[in-house]
């Protein structure tokens, strides 16, 4: 599928997808600069790594991983941000409470808390299923759709900047 | 499926909603029309992530790796020429810097310039030791 000799297939890979790879990290951390550099980690590890053919799907969900595990071994951040929900409880009723404001879709995105973020990325961005995110993430597939729906409903709030309940999905 | 469980698998991936919400939303204006709302929200978001990416970025993580994609050559061969041009410079200085005899103000001018000579090549703007 990629080329005939190892480093063929990396280059078609590192191709088609260093562009996704630097815009899932620039949306991590925020720097145009760390994103790059953490780009070039994230395929020096990639190279080190390479066994050649692989399932392109599968392929993608491996760089996404790696990219991530580069993300937080620079700030040594593991675990994902505990007080996530209460945090974007917390967005949503202060952009709520000022309908004028008007955002776009980008700057309401990069409101959501990292733990919101991240999974709507992979799936929008990456293409990658709720399985491959829940492994991509070290979380479970039930934990990543109940990110995904309230990372879907609070943006929704952000932009039409009006109420909406945020309860927990299953709770109406 | 109910109309509940319908908007509850939009949430979670408009475009992939499999065939039972698919055989509901042919039935269900409304739900019909939640989806197609969702999926012009996600295209949206979609198009918000398409922020810029630095040019060259995939020749450069190549490069670094010890590729040396074909149709870049030159690049390179000019770079070298360029790098080789700067040295060179830098070479007449140092030697002009240590023969002269001119005033205190001129050889700190001299000393300022070598030392941003030396940490900033002034083509690719990157450091250089």
């Amino acid at each position: 599928m990629f080329g005939a000799t190892r480093r063929d297939g990396f280059e078609t890979v590192v191709r088609a997808y260093a562009n996704d790879v630097f815009r899932y990290l620039h949306w991590l951390c925020r720097d145009r600069s760390l994103a790059e550099d953490l780009s070039q980690e994230t395929f020096a590890r990639a190279w080190a790594a390479w066994e050649g053919q692989r399932d392109e799907k599968a392929l993608k969900a491996w760089l996404f991983t790696i990219a991530r595990n580069e993300y937080a071994r620079t700030f040594e951040r593991k675990r994902l941000d505990i007080d996530a929900d209460v945090e974007l409880d917390a967005l949503v009723s202060k952009t709520s409470a000022d309908p004028a404001l008007g955002i776009d879709v980008r700057r309401a995105f990069g409101l959501l808390p990292d733990a919101y973020r991240e999974p709507l990325l992979l799936q929008v961005l990456g293409g990658l299923s709720s399985a491959e995110i829940a492994a991509t993430m070290e979380s479970t597939e039930e934990a990543v759709n109940m990110r995904l729906s309230r990372a879907r409903k609070a943006l929704r709030t952000l932009l039409e900047g009006k109420a909406a309940p945020m309860g927990k999905e299953g709770s109406r | 499926m109910n109309c509940l469980e319908f908007r509850r698998l939009v949430l979670v991936d408009p475009r992939s909603i499999g065939e039972e919400a698919r055989a509901h939303a042919s039935e269900c204006v409304a739900c019909r029309e939640t989806l197609g709302k969702q999926r012009e929200a996600d295209d949206q978001l979609f198009a918000a992530l398409q922020v810029p990416v630095p040019d060259g970025l995939a020749d450069r993580i190549l490069v670094a790796r010890g590729h040396r994609p074909a149709r870049r050559r030159w690049t390179f061969g000019i770079a070298a020429a360029r790098e080789f041009s700067a040295a060179a410079t830098l070479r007449t200085i140092r030697s002009a810097t240590r023969r002269s005899t001119t005033s205190r103000t001129s050889r700190n001018r001299s000393r300022r310039f070598m030392q941003s000579a030396t940490t900033t090549c002034r083509w690719c703007s990157r450091s250089r030791d």
